[in-house]
């Protein structure tokens, strides 16, 4: 099977299937392999933004997992600066070929609503958001409205 | 009109007899027992058919028996005729049954047929006395009991199970996991429907072509993990499913070549998961055997930046190495999980303290 074939279908499915939060979908008109997708995050601090996330797919996708990274700025303990996490369901050793994208951004939704400071990729964010929860929703929330893409109507 | 090998066992008259026939594929067992009762005066009624351990009906086609030259018919005429019931001419016996196998000889999936032997005499006059209801039945021995027409095979005697290609006729290994997609559902990879699927007993349907290709990347860096009793396997690549390749025969899928390398790889990983196991950096060396080869010395510098770079994983010792991250360490080789800063198994305080 191509790769095409199944990130047509993808595409196809992910631009109907109605969810705010991910349904903002977008392919390079030439190349299938690179979307950008903007996850809209309804918890705080996040609320006040959305965030571009870009998809690179190998070539064997999906027997190879698609790469991918933040292209906004995000005050996460879970998120580097450089836009990359660690994120189990799509880590080389972890993936499965019937995963769909659509799970991934479901997990990376979850992921940014939800953070998880006992695998932090960043030390001293998830520090601050175990100790002192006010200064961290605070700073994030600055750092939303600075940085993050504008929400969608 | 193909011909066909025929024993007569009579045990009226306590002789044995054999014949070769031509038979039709369109004919019926009864008209095969019309013919064998020209040859040998014995009427038709008193001959029973035993094949692949069962007793045929009449109405039965030659055609589903998927005989081959090497086939072997027994007609068993009993000691005292049966004073049973005459059987319903119209019964007839399904012997088919859609089984899947990996055939060397043709180096593909191919279907198979069931075939049963007596485990003593290797013969085929036999009766079993209950029907195999699941693989275990088929692919254990000394499950399913058989009566043996063989004089020499007089105590409690078991049934020997084999699978063969319906073209070659070669014994194959059963792809217990493979059958055909008959609820049409869509392929958990490429969505399409095909006729012939994978399930490992978790309903994930995956079609044969994308499950050799899932496969194929598993090999590439060898994403196998030792699961006892099944050896090096995979999942099933459907998210979040644990259920696992039973039988390591389904690597055939990626052809022989590919299964070899496997089987080489999986013995690799093995000897280096034990503790005093090394691979030869130099394989076609001949002195592997003599203590002086350069596999029984370890070169000093290379040990030492190993030492001096790595830790090993408190579970199966393997070099790690961290390159970045926090101190949470998943070993890809056996799956533990363990902090880099105490290299003992992760807790809940080095959540706490050892992010970095």
């Amino acid at each position: 099977m191509s790769a095409t074939r199944r990130l047509q279908k993808e595409l196809g499915d992910l631009k109907s299937c109605g969810v705010k939060a991910y349904e903002n979908v977008d392919c390079e008109e030439s190349n299938l392999l690179k979307w950008t997708v903007l996850l809209v995050p309804d918890k705080e601090p996040y609320n006040k933004g959305a965030f571009k996330v870009g998809i690179t797919f190998p070539v064997d996708y999906p027997f190879k997992p698609p790469k991918v990274l933040f292209e906004t700025k995000i005050y996460h303990p879970n998120i580097d600066e450089e836009g990359k996490f660690c994120l189990p369901i799509v880590a080389r050793e972890n993936w499965k070929p019937a995963t769909k994208t659509e799970q991934v951004m479901m997990a990376l939704l979850s992921l940014i609503n939800e953070p998880e400071p006992s695998h932090p990729i960043r030390a001293d964010v998830a520090e601050e958001y175990q100790k002192d929860r006010k200064k961290f929703l605070k700073t994030a929330e600055e750092f939303t409205k600075k940085h993050a893409e504008k929400r969608p109507e | 009109m193909d011909e066909v090998t025929i024993v007569v066992l009579d045990k009226k008259k306590n002789v044995r007899k054999n014949l070769s026939l031509k038979v039709g594929n369109e004919e019926k067992i009864d008209d095969l027992l019309q013919n064998v009762g020209k040859l040998t005066a014995i009427p038709k009624d008193e001959l029973e058919v035993l094949f692949c351990g069962k007793m045929l009906g009449r109405a039965t086609k030659i055609r589903d028996l998927q005989l081959t030259p090497a086939t072997q018919l027994t007609l068993l005429r009993p000691e005292v005729c049966s004073s049973q019931k005459p059987e319903n001419p119209e019964s007839s016996t399904t012997v088919n049954s859609s089984f899947y196998v990996f055939c060397k000889k043709c180096d593909s999936v191919k279907r198979a047929k069931l075939r049963v032997y007596c485990e003593n005499c290797q013969g085929t006059s036999i009766l079993v006395k209950n029907e195999p209801q699941n693989w275990a039945d088929v692919l254990k021995t000394k499950r399913i009991r058989v009566e043996c027409s063989s004089e020499t095979c007089v105590q409690e005697i078991y049934a020997n199970f084999r699978f063969k290609c319906v073209d070659c006729n070669e014994i194959c290994a059963a792809l217990t996991h493979a059958r055909g997609n008959w609820q049409k559902s869509e392929c958990c990879i490429c969505s399409d429907e095909n006729i012939l699927v994978i399930d490992l007993g978790c309903n994930h349907l995956t079609c044969l072509e994308c499950f050799k290709l899932y496969l194929e990347e598993n090999l590439e860096n060898f994403n196998f993990k030792l699961k006892p009793p099944h050896g090096f396997t995979i999942t099933c690549p459907y998210t979040d499913c644990n259920r696992v390749v039973q039988d390591v025969h389904h690597f055939y899928l990626m052809g022989k070549s590919k299964y070899q390398e496997y089987q080489k790889r999986a013995t690799e990983k093995l000897i280096l998961q034990s503790d005093e196991g090394v691979t030869c950096p130099n394989p076609d060396c001949e002195k592997c055997n003599e203590r002086d080869c350069v596999c029984h010395k370890t070169d000093d510098l290379t040990r030492n930046t190993i030492e001096a770079t790595t830790r090993k994983c408190p579970n199966c010792q393997c070099s790690t190495e961290r390159n970045g991250g926090c101190s949470h360490i998943h070993c890809t080789n056996c799956g533990y999980d363990w902090c880099f800063k105490c290299v003992k198994e992760w807790t809940e305080n080095c959540q706490w303290d050892h992010w970095f």
